[in-house]
């Protein structure tokens, strides 16, 4: 009975047209992820900056009444908040892991703070208008496709596009050659005269800034309000993304569609299944999938060769 | 005379002093930032800080549940110290310490009667094994497939976190007892820690904690497994270079960490709560991560920082009621505290090159 439920049209074209929706923001986040990486920094941040652009997006929207205000606070104060971790990596050549959890907690903190002082004494939780879904004409109206692809807000196509932009200037541009031999070399591209430390700077600004906005999917085409929970997690399987996407963003972007789906179906399976399984399990199992997918793609033969690792200048 | 004495000063002890003055000004600019922003918020923030200071060590019982929570917080930190000296960043102590907490439940719950003098060290040998496990699992993931650690053990964290809820509001579900949040019955007596401090919730926990880092600073300092650790984490290469297996000390580090982290699970049941439910820990584990770096690593030094992070929780409680500042301060305070740490050591790393 269950099986039939599960099987039919509308349930599978629901969870796929969900696996975007939701694969979305993670997309993002990992795309700007992949180039922190590439340029040979780790940025364990992102879960914290995901939160802060989330509250800053919905900040931006809820004061102005304008969304795209809230897009553009949220990619800023990503920036801004990476700006940090770019100083403590590459300035200070820090310990990036434990940078990166200081980063996390810093902004986690500083959105749930800001999130009581601004609203806390509000009766009701105060919501926004945010993105809605598009509906492209005639395209949405096609059977099956025109729901999986043409029905999703415009935040949707804007990851796709990002998507496109971000394989070209890492594969295709000079900048994207200077960030990759910074990431795999850093002083054989210093000798090459590439400023490393502008390169890295650069790039865990841009992280920061996709983070900021991927954070900002949620509380603008998502939820349309904000909560302390609302990234609980994706930041660190964003970065999970970046490895499961071999550190590319076609591949970044198949791996996000992946946890999209997962996550889809979980949601999908609480609501078909009830109470016959604790929803709980169900609620483990992109975390679980997580661990599992981190060990089969953590070969080390495709990673920058340089990741981590902190580049002092006369020193091997 | 008085300068001929100076003179005799050895240089090492310039660097003591100045190693002690750089940790006290980690401490001293975060709280100082707290200020401005309190004063953001329109709030006073010496009367706020005064509000801490008194809510954390100004009355007995604030002292006690200032050492009450000290237990935990010293055991993750120890726990995370372990790890954290062979480069194994574990921040997956808050599901480890879960672990050890779900464990003692089920003993103190379902496990057959048995006199504290048995049951209690069975806690704490069962919690230490349960929590070892935990960290076992993305130690090996670390060391054979170079699966990073972090993102593991924070996957765990979410996983223990479901867990205990999963048990308390259903198998384990107390149908007596009624709260806001599920919990389970309370756990036999024979295991309930006994109070040092009568009328305070100071239970014996502590001690335990301060027990273990010492033990673990001989372990870590004193020892050829320690020496094993370090040489690790300073430089996997070098050490295996030097005959030392590598994938073994990492996972063994893990292990330790987690088992230790456990048994603060195992002090909060059997200690303070007597009963497990959802948001037992309010992240003791993460803050475990700069109460660890604070304290460089040295589990003697964890003691001093955990007790001082334990009343910086404690204290917010009562500067969130009286002076109205949000709890969550004490988390961006903490951040601080771990990026000036950082910044401290590139200063250091700065001077030292210099000269």
């Amino acid at each position: 009975m269950i099986w039939s439920e599960i099987l039919n049209q509308v349930f599978i074209i629901s969870i796929i047209a969900g696996a975007i929706r939701i694969g979305t923001p993670l997309i993002m986040g990992a795309i700007g992820e992949t180039f922190v990486e590439r340029s040979g920094v780790m940025n364990l941040g992102i879960e914290g900056l995901m939160l802060i652009g989330a509250l800053s997006g919905f900040a931006g929207a809820y004061a102005t009444g304008n969304v795209w205000i809230g897009v553009l606070a949220a990619i800023i104060i990503g920036g801004l908040g990476a700006l940090l971790m770019a100083f403590l990596s590459v300035t200070l050549t820090a310990q990036q892991a434990i940078a990166g959890i200081a980063i996390w907690m810093l902004f986690d903190g500083m959105a749930v703070f800001a999130n009581k002082v601004s609203y806390g004494r509000m009766v009701q939780l105060p919501t926004i208008t945010g993105f809605s879904p598009l509906n492209i004409p005639y395209l949405s109206q096609l059977p099956i496709i025109g729901q999986i692809l043409f029905s999703h807000n415009i935040m949707v196509y804007v990851g796709i596009l990002i998507v496109v932009f971000s394989n070209i200037i890492l594969f295709k541009t000079a900048i994207g050659l200077k960030i990759r031999s910074v990431g795999e070399n850093p002083l054989a591209a210093d000798s090459l005269g590439i400023n490393v430390s502008q390169i890295r700077f650069l790039c865990v600004v841009i992280g920061g800034m996709l983070a900021g906005l991927g954070g900002a999917y949620i509380t603008l085409s998502e939820l349309h309000l904000f909560s302390n929970y609302v990234i609980s997690g994706r930041g660190w399987i964003a970065f999970t993304i970046v490895y499961f996407g071999r550190w590319k963003p076609y591949g970044v972007l198949i791996a996000g569609l992946f946890f999209g789906f997962v996550e889809a179906l979980q949601l999908r399976l609480q609501s078909v299944l009830g109470t016959a399984v604790p929803y709980q399990l169900l609620l483990m199992l992109p975390y679980v999938l997580t661990i599992l997918v981190l060990t089969l793609s953590s070969g080390k033969q495709v990673a920058p060769e340089a990741l981590a690792r902190p580049y002092r200048r006369g020193e091997k | 005379m008085r300068q001929e004495h100076e003179m005799k000063l050895p240089k090492i002890s310039n660097e003591l002093r100045f190693n002690v003055l750089v940790t006290i000004m980690t401490i001293l600019v975060p709280f100082l930032i707290g200020a401005i922003i309190m004063l953001f918020i329109s709030v006073n923030p010496i009367a706020a800080y005064r509000s801490l200071f008194y809510g954390a060590f100004g009355t007995l019982s604030g002292f006690g549940e200032t050492m009450a929570k000290a237990s935990p917080l010293l055991l993750t930190s120890v726990g995370v110290a372990i790890a954290f000296r062979c480069s194994s960043w574990n921040i997956g102590a808050e599901g480890q310490l879960l672990i050890g907490a779900i464990v003692t439940t089920w003993l103190g719950l379902f496990f057959i009667p048995l006199p504290p003098i048995i049951i209690i060290p069975l806690a704490l040998v069962l919690s230490f094994v349960a929590g070892g496990l935990f960290g076992f699992i993305p130690g090996l993931l670390k060391a054979q497939f170079n699966a990073n650690e972090i993102i593991t053990t924070m996957m765990l964290n979410y996983v223990a976190v479901l867990i205990v809820s999963y048990l308390v509001s259903g198998p384990w579900v107390s149908e007596t007892k009624m709260g806001i949040t599920p919990m389970t019955d309370t756990i036999t007596p024979s295991l309930q820690l006994p109070v040092i401090i009568p009328g305070t919730r100071f239970h014996i926990g502590v001690l335990l904690g301060i027990v273990l880092a010492v033990f673990c600073y001989f372990l870590l300092f004193k020892s050829t497994l320690g020496y094993k650790i370090r040489a690790v984490g300073l430089n996997p290469r070098a050490a295996s270079f030097g005959g030392i297996n590598v994938k073994m000390v990492m996972v063994l580090s893990m292990v330790l960490s987690g088992g230790i982290a456990a048994i603060g699970g195992m002090a909060e049941v059997a200690g303070l709560h007597h009963q497990l439910m959802d948001g037992i820990s309010p992240g003791y584990g993460y803050t475990a991560i700069v109460v660890a770096l604070l304290g460089r690593l040295n589990p003697l030094g964890i003691i001093v920082s955990s007790i001082m992070f334990a009343g910086l929780i404690v204290g917010a409680d009562t500067m969130q009621q009286q002076a109205g500042v949000p709890i969550s301060i004490i988390n961006i305070i903490q951040a601080l505290v771990i990026i000036f740490v950082l910044t401290s050591e590139g200063f250091m790393r700065w001077r030292k090159r210099r000269a």
